[in-house]
Protein backbone atom coordinates (compact mmCIF):
# COMPACT_ATOMS: atom_id res chain seq x y z
CA UNK A 1 0.00 0.00 0.00
CA UNK A 2 2.90 2.31 0.81
CA UNK A 3 4.08 1.94 -2.73
CA UNK A 4 0.73 2.86 -4.29
CA UNK A 5 0.81 6.23 -2.48
CA UNK A 6 4.01 7.08 -4.28
CA UNK A 7 2.60 6.44 -7.71
CA UNK A 8 2.37 9.49 -9.96
CA UNK A 9 -1.09 10.78 -10.71
CA UNK A 10 -0.66 14.53 -11.09
CA UNK A 11 -0.56 15.59 -14.77
CA UNK A 12 1.58 18.64 -13.85
CA UNK A 13 4.30 16.50 -12.25
CA UNK A 14 4.01 13.97 -15.04
CA UNK A 15 4.29 16.67 -17.71
CA UNK A 16 7.60 17.81 -16.20
CA UNK A 17 9.08 14.44 -17.02
CA UNK A 18 8.53 14.96 -20.74
CA UNK A 19 11.24 17.29 -22.11
CA UNK A 20 9.25 18.19 -25.22
CA UNK A 21 7.00 20.32 -23.00
CA UNK A 22 10.00 22.22 -21.64
CA UNK A 23 11.14 22.87 -25.18
CA UNK A 24 7.61 23.89 -26.27
CA UNK A 25 5.80 25.10 -23.12
CA UNK A 26 2.79 26.27 -25.13
CA UNK A 27 2.29 22.92 -26.85
CA UNK A 28 -1.09 21.31 -26.31
CA UNK A 29 -0.39 17.82 -27.54
CA UNK A 30 -3.61 16.02 -28.38
CA UNK A 31 -2.40 13.45 -30.90
CA UNK A 32 -1.59 10.70 -28.43
CA UNK A 33 -3.54 8.11 -30.38
CA UNK A 34 -0.94 8.55 -33.14
CA UNK A 35 2.07 8.52 -30.83
CA UNK A 36 2.75 9.47 -27.22
CA UNK A 37 5.62 11.69 -26.12
CA UNK A 38 8.76 10.20 -24.51
CA UNK A 39 9.71 10.83 -20.88
CA UNK A 40 13.28 11.80 -19.95
CA UNK A 41 13.75 8.38 -18.35
CA UNK A 42 13.26 6.59 -21.69
CA UNK A 43 15.38 9.09 -23.62
CA UNK A 44 18.20 8.71 -21.07
CA UNK A 45 18.05 4.93 -21.15
CA UNK A 46 18.31 4.87 -24.95
CA UNK A 47 21.20 7.35 -24.83
CA UNK A 48 22.93 5.28 -22.16
CA UNK A 49 22.64 2.17 -24.25
CA UNK A 50 24.13 3.95 -27.25
CA UNK A 51 26.94 5.42 -25.19
CA UNK A 52 27.85 2.51 -22.93
CA UNK A 53 26.24 -0.75 -23.96
CA UNK A 54 25.90 -0.82 -27.74
CA UNK A 55 26.64 -4.22 -29.28
CA UNK A 56 24.92 -6.79 -31.45
CA UNK A 57 23.04 -9.37 -29.40
CA UNK A 58 23.37 -13.17 -29.28
CA UNK A 59 26.34 -13.45 -31.63
CA UNK A 60 29.20 -12.01 -29.63
CA UNK A 61 31.21 -13.76 -26.92
CA UNK A 62 32.57 -10.52 -25.56
CA UNK A 63 31.26 -8.69 -22.53
CA UNK A 64 29.38 -5.90 -24.33
CA UNK A 65 27.46 -8.32 -26.52
CA UNK A 66 26.67 -10.62 -23.60
CA UNK A 67 25.35 -7.65 -21.60
CA UNK A 68 23.25 -6.38 -24.51
CA UNK A 69 21.79 -9.88 -24.97
CA UNK A 70 20.97 -10.02 -21.28
CA UNK A 71 19.22 -6.64 -21.43
CA UNK A 72 17.28 -7.67 -24.53
CA UNK A 73 16.02 -10.87 -22.92
CA UNK A 74 15.32 -9.03 -19.66
CA UNK A 75 13.09 -6.71 -21.70
CA UNK A 76 11.14 -9.76 -22.86
CA UNK A 77 10.51 -10.63 -19.20
CA UNK A 78 9.57 -7.03 -18.38
CA UNK A 79 6.98 -6.99 -21.17
CA UNK A 80 5.68 -10.46 -20.20
CA UNK A 81 5.33 -9.42 -16.54
CA UNK A 82 3.68 -6.13 -17.46
CA UNK A 83 0.95 -7.93 -19.39
CA UNK A 84 0.92 -10.89 -16.97
CA UNK A 85 1.71 -13.32 -19.80
CA UNK A 86 1.83 -16.98 -18.76
CA UNK A 87 5.42 -17.35 -20.02
CA UNK A 88 8.21 -14.91 -20.89
CA UNK A 89 8.74 -16.66 -24.21
CA UNK A 90 5.18 -15.80 -25.26
CA UNK A 91 6.46 -12.36 -26.22
CA UNK A 92 8.06 -11.67 -29.61
CA UNK A 93 9.47 -8.30 -30.60
CA UNK A 94 8.38 -6.90 -33.95
CA UNK A 95 8.49 -3.57 -35.74
CA UNK A 96 5.09 -2.52 -34.46
CA UNK A 97 1.41 -3.39 -34.18
CA UNK A 98 1.03 -3.56 -37.96
CA UNK A 99 3.79 -6.11 -38.33
CA UNK A 100 2.49 -8.10 -35.36
CA UNK A 101 -0.95 -8.45 -36.98
CA UNK A 102 0.64 -9.38 -40.30
CA UNK A 103 2.67 -12.09 -38.57
CA UNK A 104 -0.43 -13.63 -36.99
CA UNK A 105 -2.23 -13.48 -40.35
CA UNK A 106 0.57 -14.78 -42.54
CA UNK A 107 2.63 -17.00 -40.24
CA UNK A 108 -0.08 -18.58 -38.09
CA UNK A 109 -3.66 -18.29 -39.39
CA UNK A 110 -2.74 -18.67 -43.07
CA UNK A 111 -1.44 -22.18 -42.34
CA UNK A 112 -4.91 -23.40 -41.51
CA UNK A 113 -7.20 -21.12 -43.50
CA UNK A 114 -9.04 -22.88 -46.33
CA UNK A 115 -11.52 -21.80 -48.95
CA UNK A 116 -14.93 -21.45 -47.32
CA UNK A 117 -13.51 -20.52 -43.91
CA UNK A 118 -13.95 -17.04 -42.54
CA UNK A 119 -12.21 -14.35 -40.48
CA UNK A 120 -14.19 -12.02 -38.21
CA UNK A 121 -13.10 -8.40 -37.71
CA UNK A 122 -15.10 -5.30 -36.75
CA UNK A 123 -15.95 -2.06 -38.47
CA UNK A 124 -13.91 -0.28 -35.79
CA UNK A 125 -10.60 -1.77 -36.92
CA UNK A 126 -7.58 0.29 -37.88
CA UNK A 127 -6.43 -0.65 -41.40
CA UNK A 128 -3.57 -2.53 -39.71
CA UNK A 129 -6.08 -5.02 -38.32
CA UNK A 130 -8.26 -5.03 -41.41
CA UNK A 131 -6.20 -5.17 -44.59
CA UNK A 132 -3.97 -8.16 -43.54
CA UNK A 133 -7.17 -10.19 -43.01
CA UNK A 134 -8.85 -8.89 -46.15
CA UNK A 135 -5.80 -9.86 -48.23
CA UNK A 136 -5.51 -13.26 -46.57
CA UNK A 137 -9.19 -13.97 -47.25
CA UNK A 138 -8.83 -12.93 -50.88
CA UNK A 139 -5.83 -15.20 -51.41
CA UNK A 140 -7.39 -18.23 -49.70
CA UNK A 141 -10.97 -17.80 -50.94
CA UNK A 142 -12.17 -17.21 -47.38
CA UNK A 143 -14.79 -14.76 -46.24
CA UNK A 144 -14.06 -11.56 -44.32
CA UNK A 145 -16.91 -10.97 -41.91
CA UNK A 146 -17.22 -7.48 -40.45
CA UNK A 147 -19.03 -6.97 -37.15
CA UNK A 148 -21.13 -3.80 -37.43
CA UNK A 149 -21.43 -1.06 -34.81
CA UNK A 150 -24.49 0.44 -33.18
CA UNK A 151 -25.57 4.05 -33.70
CA UNK A 152 -23.66 5.07 -30.57
CA UNK A 153 -20.42 3.61 -31.97
CA UNK A 154 -20.38 0.45 -29.86
CA UNK A 155 -19.51 -2.98 -31.15
CA UNK A 156 -22.70 -4.90 -31.96
CA UNK A 157 -22.14 -7.91 -29.71
CA UNK A 158 -25.26 -9.76 -30.88
CA UNK A 159 -24.07 -9.61 -34.47
CA UNK A 160 -20.59 -10.66 -33.40
CA UNK A 161 -21.94 -13.84 -31.92
CA UNK A 162 -23.95 -14.67 -35.03
CA UNK A 163 -20.96 -14.11 -37.32
CA UNK A 164 -18.70 -16.60 -35.49
CA UNK A 165 -19.22 -20.20 -36.56
CA UNK A 166 -17.35 -23.48 -36.90
CA UNK A 167 -15.53 -22.17 -40.00
CA UNK A 168 -14.17 -19.06 -38.27
CA UNK A 169 -10.37 -19.16 -38.21
CA UNK A 170 -9.85 -16.12 -35.98
CA UNK A 171 -11.66 -13.15 -34.47
CA UNK A 172 -9.48 -10.03 -34.67
CA UNK A 173 -10.82 -7.15 -32.60
CA UNK A 174 -9.50 -3.79 -31.48
CA UNK A 175 -9.55 -3.06 -27.74
CA UNK A 176 -9.94 0.73 -28.09
CA UNK A 177 -11.01 2.31 -31.37
CA UNK A 178 -8.38 4.80 -32.55
CA UNK A 179 -11.07 6.92 -34.20
CA UNK A 180 -14.12 6.83 -31.92
CA UNK A 181 -12.46 5.97 -28.61
CA UNK A 182 -14.88 3.08 -28.05
CA UNK A 183 -13.62 0.65 -25.41
CA UNK A 184 -14.66 -2.78 -26.61
CA UNK A 185 -15.74 -5.45 -24.12
CA UNK A 186 -12.87 -7.75 -25.03
CA UNK A 187 -13.59 -10.24 -22.22
CA UNK A 188 -17.03 -10.88 -23.69
CA UNK A 189 -15.60 -11.08 -27.22
CA UNK A 190 -13.01 -13.64 -26.12
CA UNK A 191 -15.59 -15.68 -24.23
CA UNK A 192 -18.00 -15.68 -27.19
CA UNK A 193 -15.27 -16.82 -29.57
CA UNK A 194 -13.79 -19.40 -27.23
CA UNK A 195 -17.22 -20.96 -26.68
CA UNK A 196 -16.98 -21.89 -30.37
CA UNK A 197 -13.28 -22.76 -30.05
CA UNK A 198 -12.21 -19.82 -32.19
CA UNK A 199 -8.94 -17.99 -31.35
CA UNK A 200 -8.97 -14.23 -30.73
CA UNK A 201 -6.48 -11.50 -31.56
CA UNK A 202 -6.69 -8.29 -29.54
CA UNK A 203 -5.29 -5.09 -31.06
CA UNK A 204 -4.18 -3.28 -27.91
CA UNK A 205 -2.34 -0.42 -29.66
CA UNK A 206 -4.50 2.23 -27.95
CA UNK A 207 -4.95 0.49 -24.62
CA UNK A 208 -1.63 -1.16 -23.76
CA UNK A 209 -0.11 1.83 -21.96
CA UNK A 210 -2.84 2.85 -19.54
CA UNK A 211 -5.44 0.07 -19.33
CA UNK A 212 -3.98 -2.83 -17.35
CA UNK A 213 -4.07 -6.06 -19.33
CA UNK A 214 -3.86 -9.45 -17.64
CA UNK A 215 -3.15 -11.97 -20.38
CA UNK A 216 -3.40 -14.94 -18.04
CA UNK A 217 -6.89 -13.91 -17.01
CA UNK A 218 -8.01 -12.71 -20.46
CA UNK A 219 -6.78 -15.94 -22.05
CA UNK A 220 -6.79 -14.38 -25.52
CA UNK A 221 -4.73 -16.10 -28.20
CA UNK A 222 -2.84 -13.15 -29.62
CA UNK A 223 -2.26 -9.58 -28.52
CA UNK A 224 -0.45 -6.85 -30.40
CA UNK A 225 0.75 -3.34 -29.52
CA UNK A 226 3.44 -0.73 -30.25
CA UNK A 227 6.09 0.82 -28.01
CA UNK A 228 5.65 4.34 -29.41
CA UNK A 229 2.09 4.55 -28.12
CA UNK A 230 3.39 3.53 -24.68
CA UNK A 231 5.88 6.39 -24.15
CA UNK A 232 8.56 4.26 -25.81
CA UNK A 233 10.45 4.62 -29.09
CA UNK A 234 9.28 4.15 -32.67
CA UNK A 235 9.97 0.93 -34.54
CA UNK A 236 9.24 -1.66 -31.86
CA UNK A 237 6.14 -3.74 -31.42
CA UNK A 238 4.98 -6.56 -29.24
CA UNK A 239 3.40 -9.78 -30.33
CA UNK A 240 1.97 -12.06 -27.68
CA UNK A 241 1.14 -15.60 -28.72
CA UNK A 242 -0.49 -17.91 -26.21
CA UNK A 243 1.70 -20.98 -25.53
CA UNK A 244 -0.99 -23.26 -27.01
CA UNK A 245 -0.17 -21.79 -30.45
CA UNK A 246 3.63 -21.58 -30.23
CA UNK A 247 4.24 -24.68 -32.31
CA UNK A 248 2.03 -23.42 -35.12
CA UNK A 249 4.08 -20.27 -35.69
CA UNK A 250 6.19 -20.30 -38.88
CA UNK A 251 9.02 -17.85 -39.59
CA UNK A 252 7.88 -14.53 -41.04
CA UNK A 253 11.18 -13.27 -42.38
CA UNK A 254 14.00 -15.63 -43.24
CA UNK A 255 17.57 -14.84 -42.23
CA UNK A 256 20.15 -15.11 -39.52
CA UNK A 257 19.44 -15.53 -35.82
CA UNK A 258 16.38 -17.75 -36.17
CA UNK A 259 17.97 -21.09 -37.04
CA UNK A 260 18.96 -24.30 -35.31
CA UNK A 261 20.94 -25.48 -38.31
CA UNK A 262 21.36 -24.60 -41.95
CA UNK A 263 22.42 -27.19 -44.50
CA UNK A 264 22.49 -26.94 -48.25
CA UNK A 265 19.39 -29.16 -48.35
CA UNK A 266 17.32 -27.66 -45.55
CA UNK A 267 17.09 -25.32 -42.59
CA UNK A 268 15.76 -26.05 -39.13
CA UNK A 269 14.36 -23.15 -37.18
CA UNK A 270 14.38 -22.15 -33.52
CA UNK A 271 11.06 -22.29 -31.68
CA UNK A 272 8.74 -19.31 -31.18
CA UNK A 273 9.46 -16.45 -30.41
CA UNK A 274 13.03 -16.61 -31.72
CA UNK A 275 12.02 -17.80 -35.21
CA UNK A 276 10.28 -14.46 -35.71
CA UNK A 277 13.27 -12.31 -34.86
CA UNK A 278 15.42 -12.72 -37.99
CA UNK A 279 18.33 -10.37 -38.58
CA UNK A 280 19.71 -7.95 -36.02
CA UNK A 281 16.73 -6.83 -33.94
CA UNK A 282 16.00 -3.27 -32.87
CA UNK A 283 17.88 -3.74 -29.59
CA UNK A 284 17.80 -0.07 -28.64
CA UNK A 285 14.09 0.09 -29.31
CA UNK A 286 13.36 -2.98 -27.21
CA UNK A 287 15.42 -1.61 -24.33
CA UNK A 288 13.58 1.70 -24.73
CA UNK A 289 10.26 -0.14 -24.53
CA UNK A 290 11.41 -1.91 -21.39
CA UNK A 291 12.25 1.46 -19.81
CA UNK A 292 8.91 2.88 -20.95
CA UNK A 293 7.20 0.07 -19.06
CA UNK A 294 9.27 0.89 -15.98
CA UNK A 295 8.03 4.47 -16.38
CA UNK A 296 4.41 3.32 -16.74
CA UNK A 297 4.81 1.27 -13.58
CA UNK A 298 5.51 4.49 -11.67
CA UNK A 299 2.08 5.79 -12.67
CA UNK A 300 -1.16 5.50 -10.76
CA UNK A 301 -2.92 4.22 -13.84
CA UNK A 302 -6.27 3.69 -12.17
CA UNK A 303 -6.60 7.31 -11.12
CA UNK A 304 -4.99 8.66 -14.29
CA UNK A 305 -7.52 6.82 -16.44
CA UNK A 306 -10.32 8.20 -14.26
CA UNK A 307 -8.86 11.69 -14.69
CA UNK A 308 -8.60 11.19 -18.46
CA UNK A 309 -12.17 9.95 -18.73
CA UNK A 310 -13.31 13.00 -16.78
CA UNK A 311 -11.32 15.37 -19.03
CA UNK A 312 -12.66 13.62 -22.12
CA UNK A 313 -16.20 13.97 -20.82
CA UNK A 314 -15.59 17.72 -20.49
CA UNK A 315 -14.12 17.90 -24.00
CA UNK A 316 -17.17 16.13 -25.43
CA UNK A 317 -19.62 18.28 -23.48
CA UNK A 318 -17.93 21.60 -24.32
CA UNK A 319 -17.34 20.80 -27.98
CA UNK A 320 -20.93 19.59 -28.44
CA UNK A 321 -22.04 23.02 -27.22
CA UNK A 322 -20.44 24.73 -30.25
CA UNK A 323 -23.00 25.53 -32.92
CA UNK A 324 -22.51 23.35 -36.00
CA UNK A 325 -20.14 20.93 -34.28
CA UNK A 326 -20.95 17.21 -34.40
CA UNK A 327 -19.29 14.61 -32.25
CA UNK A 328 -18.66 11.45 -34.22
CA UNK A 329 -20.46 8.74 -32.24
CA UNK A 330 -21.04 8.58 -28.52
CA UNK A 331 -19.80 5.20 -27.30
CA UNK A 332 -21.15 3.80 -24.03
CA UNK A 333 -17.62 3.26 -22.81
CA UNK A 334 -15.13 5.65 -24.31
CA UNK A 335 -11.48 6.26 -23.64
CA UNK A 336 -9.69 9.57 -24.12
CA UNK A 337 -10.24 9.88 -27.87
CA UNK A 338 -12.81 12.27 -29.38
CA UNK A 339 -13.61 12.68 -33.07
CA UNK A 340 -15.62 15.64 -34.34
CA UNK A 341 -16.52 17.69 -37.37
CA UNK A 342 -17.66 21.28 -37.89
CA UNK A 343 -20.25 22.17 -40.52
CA UNK A 344 -18.68 24.02 -43.44
CA UNK A 345 -15.06 23.68 -42.31
CA UNK A 346 -12.93 20.81 -43.49
CA UNK A 347 -11.10 18.87 -40.72
CA UNK A 348 -7.74 19.73 -42.26
CA UNK A 349 -8.49 23.43 -42.07
CA UNK A 350 -9.61 23.01 -38.46
CA UNK A 351 -6.38 21.18 -37.59
CA UNK A 352 -4.28 23.84 -39.33
CA UNK A 353 -5.96 26.65 -37.42
CA UNK A 354 -5.63 24.78 -34.13
CA UNK A 355 -1.95 24.36 -34.98
CA UNK A 356 -1.66 28.13 -35.19
CA UNK A 357 -2.68 28.10 -31.52
CA UNK A 358 -0.06 25.39 -30.83
CA UNK A 359 -2.69 22.69 -30.48
CA UNK A 360 -1.70 19.41 -32.12
CA UNK A 361 -4.65 17.30 -33.25
CA UNK A 362 -5.06 14.82 -36.09
CA UNK A 363 -7.33 15.36 -39.09
CA UNK A 364 -8.15 12.78 -41.71
CA UNK A 365 -9.43 9.26 -41.89
CA UNK A 366 -7.23 7.85 -39.12
CA UNK A 367 -6.62 4.65 -41.15
CA UNK A 368 -10.26 3.67 -40.66
CA UNK A 369 -11.82 4.27 -44.06
CA UNK A 370 -14.53 1.56 -43.82
CA UNK A 371 -15.65 3.05 -40.50
CA UNK A 372 -15.78 6.63 -41.78
CA UNK A 373 -17.56 5.52 -44.97
CA UNK A 374 -20.17 3.80 -42.83
CA UNK A 375 -20.60 6.88 -40.63
CA UNK A 376 -20.77 9.16 -43.68
CA UNK A 377 -17.67 11.25 -42.96
CA UNK A 378 -14.89 11.86 -45.47
CA UNK A 379 -12.63 12.88 -42.58
CA UNK A 380 -12.79 13.99 -38.94
CA UNK A 381 -10.75 15.94 -36.43
CA UNK A 382 -9.46 13.73 -33.65
CA UNK A 383 -8.27 14.89 -30.25
CA UNK A 384 -6.66 12.17 -28.15
CA UNK A 385 -5.53 12.85 -24.59
CA UNK A 386 -2.88 11.31 -22.41
CA UNK A 387 -1.41 11.50 -18.93
CA UNK A 388 0.17 14.97 -19.33
CA UNK A 389 -3.01 16.69 -20.54
CA UNK A 390 -4.95 18.90 -18.14
CA UNK A 391 -7.98 21.18 -17.94
CA UNK A 392 -6.04 24.10 -19.44
CA UNK A 393 -5.40 22.00 -22.55
CA UNK A 394 -9.09 21.23 -22.82
CA UNK A 395 -10.04 24.89 -22.39
CA UNK A 396 -7.57 25.89 -25.07
CA UNK A 397 -8.90 23.30 -27.53
CA UNK A 398 -12.51 24.33 -26.95
CA UNK A 399 -11.72 28.06 -27.00
CA UNK A 400 -9.73 27.85 -30.24
CA UNK A 401 -12.36 25.72 -31.93
CA UNK A 402 -15.05 28.18 -30.93
CA UNK A 403 -12.95 31.13 -32.14
CA UNK A 404 -12.31 29.40 -35.45
CA UNK A 405 -15.99 28.71 -35.94
CA UNK A 406 -16.72 32.43 -35.42
CA UNK A 407 -13.94 33.43 -37.82
CA UNK A 408 -15.10 31.07 -40.53
CA UNK A 409 -18.81 31.92 -40.45
CA UNK B 1 3.64 34.53 -41.32
CA UNK B 2 1.70 35.41 -38.18
CA UNK B 3 -1.59 33.80 -37.22
CA UNK B 4 -3.42 37.02 -38.06
CA UNK B 5 -1.78 37.23 -41.49
CA UNK B 6 -2.72 33.63 -42.23
CA UNK B 7 -6.28 34.25 -41.11
CA UNK B 8 -6.50 37.32 -43.34
CA UNK B 9 -5.11 35.40 -46.29
CA UNK B 10 -7.58 32.61 -45.71
CA UNK B 11 -10.56 34.87 -45.33
CA UNK B 12 -9.77 37.03 -48.37
CA UNK B 13 -8.25 34.61 -50.81
CA UNK B 14 -9.01 31.01 -49.95
CA UNK B 15 -12.47 30.97 -48.37
CA UNK B 16 -14.07 32.71 -51.42
CA UNK B 17 -12.81 29.88 -53.62
CA UNK B 18 -14.13 27.36 -51.14
CA UNK B 19 -17.53 29.03 -51.07
CA UNK B 20 -17.76 29.61 -54.81
CA UNK B 21 -15.41 27.18 -56.48
CA UNK B 22 -14.96 27.51 -60.19
CA UNK B 23 -17.07 25.13 -62.35
CA UNK B 24 -17.97 23.00 -59.34
CA UNK B 25 -20.28 20.55 -61.06
CA UNK B 26 -20.30 17.31 -62.95
CA UNK B 27 -20.78 17.24 -66.72
CA UNK B 28 -22.12 14.55 -69.05
CA UNK B 29 -19.70 12.87 -71.44
CA UNK B 30 -16.37 14.49 -70.49
CA UNK B 31 -13.42 13.93 -72.79
CA UNK B 32 -11.12 13.37 -69.80
CA UNK B 33 -11.92 12.39 -66.24
CA UNK B 34 -9.19 12.46 -63.61
CA UNK B 35 -9.39 11.44 -59.96
CA UNK B 36 -7.40 13.60 -57.55
CA UNK B 37 -7.36 11.63 -54.33
CA UNK B 38 -5.30 11.88 -51.17
CA UNK B 39 -5.85 8.61 -49.33
CA UNK B 40 -4.19 9.95 -46.16
CA UNK B 41 -6.72 12.72 -45.56
CA UNK B 42 -9.65 11.70 -47.74
CA UNK B 43 -9.68 14.71 -50.09
CA UNK B 44 -11.19 13.46 -53.33
CA UNK B 45 -12.05 15.39 -56.48
CA UNK B 46 -13.25 14.22 -59.86
CA UNK B 47 -11.81 16.62 -62.46
CA UNK B 48 -13.46 16.59 -65.85
CA UNK B 49 -12.35 18.19 -69.11
CA UNK B 50 -14.96 18.65 -71.81
CA UNK B 51 -14.40 18.28 -75.54
CA UNK B 52 -14.15 22.05 -75.87
CA UNK B 53 -11.39 22.13 -73.18
CA UNK B 54 -13.54 23.47 -70.36
CA UNK B 55 -12.61 22.16 -66.91
CA UNK B 56 -14.99 21.13 -64.09
CA UNK B 57 -14.64 19.45 -60.75
CA UNK B 58 -16.64 17.98 -57.94
CA UNK B 59 -15.84 16.25 -54.68
CA UNK B 60 -14.87 16.73 -51.07
CA UNK B 61 -11.80 18.37 -49.63
CA UNK B 62 -10.31 21.10 -47.50
CA UNK B 63 -10.38 24.80 -48.31
CA UNK B 64 -6.80 24.76 -49.60
CA UNK B 65 -7.16 21.80 -51.97
CA UNK B 66 -10.49 23.18 -53.17
CA UNK B 67 -9.05 26.64 -53.80
CA UNK B 68 -6.02 25.11 -55.48
CA UNK B 69 -8.21 23.02 -57.80
CA UNK B 70 -10.45 25.99 -58.51
CA UNK B 71 -7.45 28.18 -59.42
CA UNK B 72 -5.87 25.46 -61.54
CA UNK B 73 -9.00 24.77 -63.57
CA UNK B 74 -9.50 28.46 -64.32
CA UNK B 75 -6.03 28.53 -65.82
CA UNK B 76 -5.95 25.43 -68.00
CA UNK B 77 -9.08 25.99 -70.01
CA UNK B 78 -8.35 25.91 -73.71
CA UNK B 79 -4.98 24.25 -73.23
CA UNK B 80 -3.99 21.00 -74.97
CA UNK B 81 -3.19 17.95 -72.81
CA UNK B 82 0.56 18.35 -73.16
CA UNK B 83 0.28 22.05 -72.32
CA UNK B 84 -1.63 21.16 -69.13
CA UNK B 85 1.08 18.63 -68.18
CA UNK B 86 3.80 21.24 -68.72
CA UNK B 87 1.88 23.94 -66.87
CA UNK B 88 1.34 21.66 -63.85
CA UNK B 89 4.99 20.62 -63.83
CA UNK B 90 6.19 24.23 -63.98
CA UNK B 91 4.00 25.18 -61.03
CA UNK B 92 5.07 22.18 -58.96
CA UNK B 93 8.74 22.90 -59.71
CA UNK B 94 8.41 26.56 -58.80
CA UNK B 95 6.63 25.59 -55.60
CA UNK B 96 9.33 23.08 -54.65
CA UNK B 97 12.16 25.51 -55.39
CA UNK B 98 10.52 28.56 -53.82
CA UNK B 99 10.81 30.26 -57.21
CA UNK B 100 8.72 33.41 -57.68
CA UNK B 101 5.33 32.91 -59.29
CA UNK B 102 4.27 35.72 -61.62
CA UNK B 103 0.60 34.90 -61.09
CA UNK B 104 -0.57 36.72 -57.94
CA UNK B 105 -3.24 34.19 -56.96
CA UNK B 106 -0.88 31.24 -57.42
CA UNK B 107 1.66 33.10 -55.29
CA UNK B 108 -0.92 32.99 -52.50
CA UNK B 109 -1.07 29.22 -52.82
CA UNK B 110 2.71 29.15 -52.57
CA UNK B 111 2.52 31.26 -49.41
CA UNK B 112 0.32 28.58 -47.85
CA UNK B 113 3.26 26.21 -48.13
CA UNK B 114 4.33 27.61 -44.78
CA UNK B 115 1.14 26.35 -43.21
CA UNK B 116 2.60 23.20 -41.62
CA UNK B 117 1.83 19.96 -43.41
CA UNK B 118 -0.41 21.44 -46.11
CA UNK B 119 1.83 20.98 -49.17
CA UNK B 120 -0.16 17.93 -50.32
CA UNK B 121 -3.38 19.95 -50.19
CA UNK B 122 -1.88 22.53 -52.58
CA UNK B 123 -0.35 20.04 -54.98
CA UNK B 124 -3.15 17.43 -55.11
CA UNK B 125 -4.93 18.56 -58.32
CA UNK B 126 -1.70 19.71 -60.00
CA UNK B 127 -0.07 16.32 -59.54
CA UNK B 128 -3.18 14.40 -60.58
CA UNK B 129 -3.78 16.39 -63.78
CA UNK B 130 -0.09 16.65 -64.64
CA UNK B 131 0.45 12.90 -64.21
CA UNK B 132 -2.68 12.06 -66.20
CA UNK B 133 -1.74 14.13 -69.25
CA UNK B 134 1.95 13.16 -69.01
CA UNK B 135 0.97 9.49 -69.13
CA UNK B 136 -1.43 10.07 -72.03
CA UNK B 137 1.40 11.75 -73.91
CA UNK B 138 3.86 8.94 -73.12
CA UNK B 139 1.43 6.34 -74.48
CA UNK B 140 0.84 8.15 -77.76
Amino acid sequence: MEQSKELLNDPVNIKQQFPIFSKFPELVYLDNAATTQRPQQVIDRINDFHQRENASIRRGVYQLSARATQEFEAARSTVANFFKAPQDDSIAFTQGTTESVNIVARSIISNKLKSGDNVVVSLLEHHANFIPWQMLCQVTGSELRVVPITKSGDLDLNKLDSLIDSRTAVVAIVHISNTLGTINPIKEVIQAAHLKEVPVLIDAAQSAALYPIDLTELDCDFLVCSAHKMFGPFGVGVLYVHPRHHRQVKPYNYGGGIIRSVKVERTEFLPYPYLLEAGTPNVTGVIGLSEAIRFIETLDRENLVKHLHKLTHIVRRELADIDGLSLVANPTLNSSIVSFSLAGIHPHDIASFLNEDTIAVRAGQHCTQPLLDYLGFSATVRASLSIYNNLQDVDKLVGSTREMKDFWT
Amino acid sequence: MTKEEIKKLFKEKIVPHQRNPYHFRKIEKPQHEVLAYNSFCGDKYCIQISEDHQAYFQGIGCAISQASTSLLLQRIEGMSGIKVAEYCQEFLQALAQDAPLPDEELAILAALKHFDGRMDCITLPWKALGDYFRELEDHK
